[in-house]
């Protein structure tokens, strides 16, 4: 397994990454909060983000300190308000 | 051999069960567990038929049935109007395998003669019957799930994006009573998306525009115009009286006002929300056990990372897909049938053409719906949404 996670991102945090699936690299496995911090310090564009973004790892949303390991999918999901 | 038509009959009276009248009254008066079928055409079960008995047209038995009545080994009691229908019906579910059925003897007929209690469907006109009659057709809808449709009330906040979609659905669905909040007058640019609108009806009020298009496409359907903006000092009185909310407006103060109305009035949200290629769909119903809006985002981005469609642009379509969509949460949830979005977020990216599913938890902790909630009352939407 290479040392990554699959990461789905929606909305702005797409616009962001400028994709809409990367593969992130991890240097260890990690909570949810400190992969989104990883995020937010590989592109600072989602910094402003952070506070109000959600996780979710493999279809459920995530607890801040729920685990994320290698190979897991893990989304991005900000909310969004248009209508 | 039977080589009549007594014969036959004399014979498959002998190799059923039957039961009496008054056994079917003990056991609905004891709530004994039984499935009540009741075989007479659909003309003559409209005029009444025994409380809780299902409609299987004898002549649709054979194809309904199965998927009626699941368990081959429910105890079955099948009516007609004299017994003698019921008893070719019992003799035609015992040859498909199920293992306890009865016969009613004598029938209906005289179950009305004895004046023993008696239900109605809901009466729907001749011109509704043909209105609705691709929803009679299915047995998840029928006469009875058209009737609630029809005595339902759903509100709708945003005659917009998605708003549009959903109202005309609704309205075409015949669902009875449609509450319309729009502030809003139609402008040019609206119409790329907001399709119960007109070029023709361009300035007026968007509840004016969205009423005249609702009553041109379902008369049945009574409309209710709120023509403001949605506050903390309106919405009870805006969300009374209404069953379930259609959540299409376009700003995230109005999103947390209207889900902490919908916890403290306990009435489900059907959510939509787009951003230019991007959709979710989720259903709130958090008095019946789901999470709620801030269970999901305690927080909003701030202000200036929260565009607008106006500011950010949209597909046109995207909102027609999305609004749809609750609209269909909407009528399922009046016929209380199917499972709904409640707890699980449908993620739509139009470009990628991906539908998603996020499962969502409740969020003990939450200020509004958790164990100890610190939202009690309205709050201050615009300052929470505008701190960041
Ligand atoms: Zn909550």
């Amino acid at each position: 397994m290479e040392h990554t996670v699959k990461m789905l991102a929606f909305a702005g945090a797409r616009d962001v990454l400028g994709a809409g699936e990367i593969a992130f690299p991890l240097a260890a496995p990690c909570t949810a909060a400190e992969l989104l911090a990883a995020v937010c310090a590989r592109w600072p564009a989602l910094e402003p983000y952070r506070r109000s973004i959600r996780v979710a790892v493999n279809g459920t949303y995530a607890a801040w300190e729920d685990p994320v390991a290698w190979g897991d999918e893990v989304a991005l999901i900000p909310p969004v308000a248009g209508g | 051999m039977p080589t009549t038509y007594t014969d036959l009959i004399a014979d498959i009276r002998k190799s059923i069960a039957t039961v009496t009248l008054e056994e079917i009254k003990r056991r609905l008066d004891e709530k004994t567990p039984m499935i009540l079928v009741d075989v007479r055409e659909k003309e003559e079960f409209r005029d009444g038929y025994i409380p809780g008995a299902i409609s299987v047209p004898r002549g649709f038995l054979e194809m309904q049935i199965e998927g009626k009545v699941t368990d081959k080994n429910a105890p079955i009691v099948l009516y007609c109007a004299g017994g003698t229908r019921s008893a070719l019906a019992a003799k035609t579910l015992s040859d498909l395998g199920y293992t306890h059925v009865e016969s009613a003897n004598p029938g209906f007929v005289r179950w009305k003669d004895l004046g023993l209690p008696m239900e109605k469907p809901p009466q729907l006109t001749e011109a509704q019957r043909d209105r609705y009659s691709r929803h009679l057709l299915l047995p998840e809808v029928g006469e009875i799930g058209q009737a609630k449709l029809l005595a339902s009330k759903v509100l709708l906040l945003g005659a917009g994006g998605l708003g549009s979609p959903a109202a005309l659905y609704l309205a075409a669905a015949g669902v009875g009573t449609l509450g319309l909040v729009d502030a809003d007058t139609v402008d040019a640019s609206n119409l790329q998306r907001q399709i119960i609108h007109a070029t023709s009806r361009l300035g007026t009020y968007k509840v004016d525009s969205a009423e005249k298009a609702i009553n041109d496409l379902n008369p049945d359907v009574k409309v209710i115009k709120f023509q403001e903006r949605v506050d903390s000092s309106n919405v009870d009185r805006i969300f009374a009286g209404f069953d379930v909310i259609v959540d299409g407006c376009d700003n995230f103060p109005t999103r947390y006002l209207v889900n902490d109305a919908s916890v403290f009035l306990k009435k489900p949200v059907v959510h939509g929300s787009i951003f230019r290629f991007d959709g979710q769909v989720t259903t709130f119903s958090p008095h019946t056990g789901g999470p709620c809006y801030r269970c999901l985002y305690p927080e909003p981005p701030p202000p200036h990372l929260a565009p607008s469609c106006q500011e950010a642009g949209v597909l046109g379509i995207l909102p027609g897909v999305v609004g749809v969509i609750q609209a269909t949460e909407a009528i399922k949830l009046i016929l209380g049938k199917g499972n709904p979005l409640i707890g699980r977020l449908l993620t739509y990216d139009s470009l990628r053409m991906k539908f998603g599913e996020l499962k969502l938890r409740r969020d003990k902790t939450c200020p509004v719906c958790g164990d100890n909630p610190t939202i009690t009352s309205y709050i201050d939407y615009e300052g929470f949404c505008s701190i960041g």
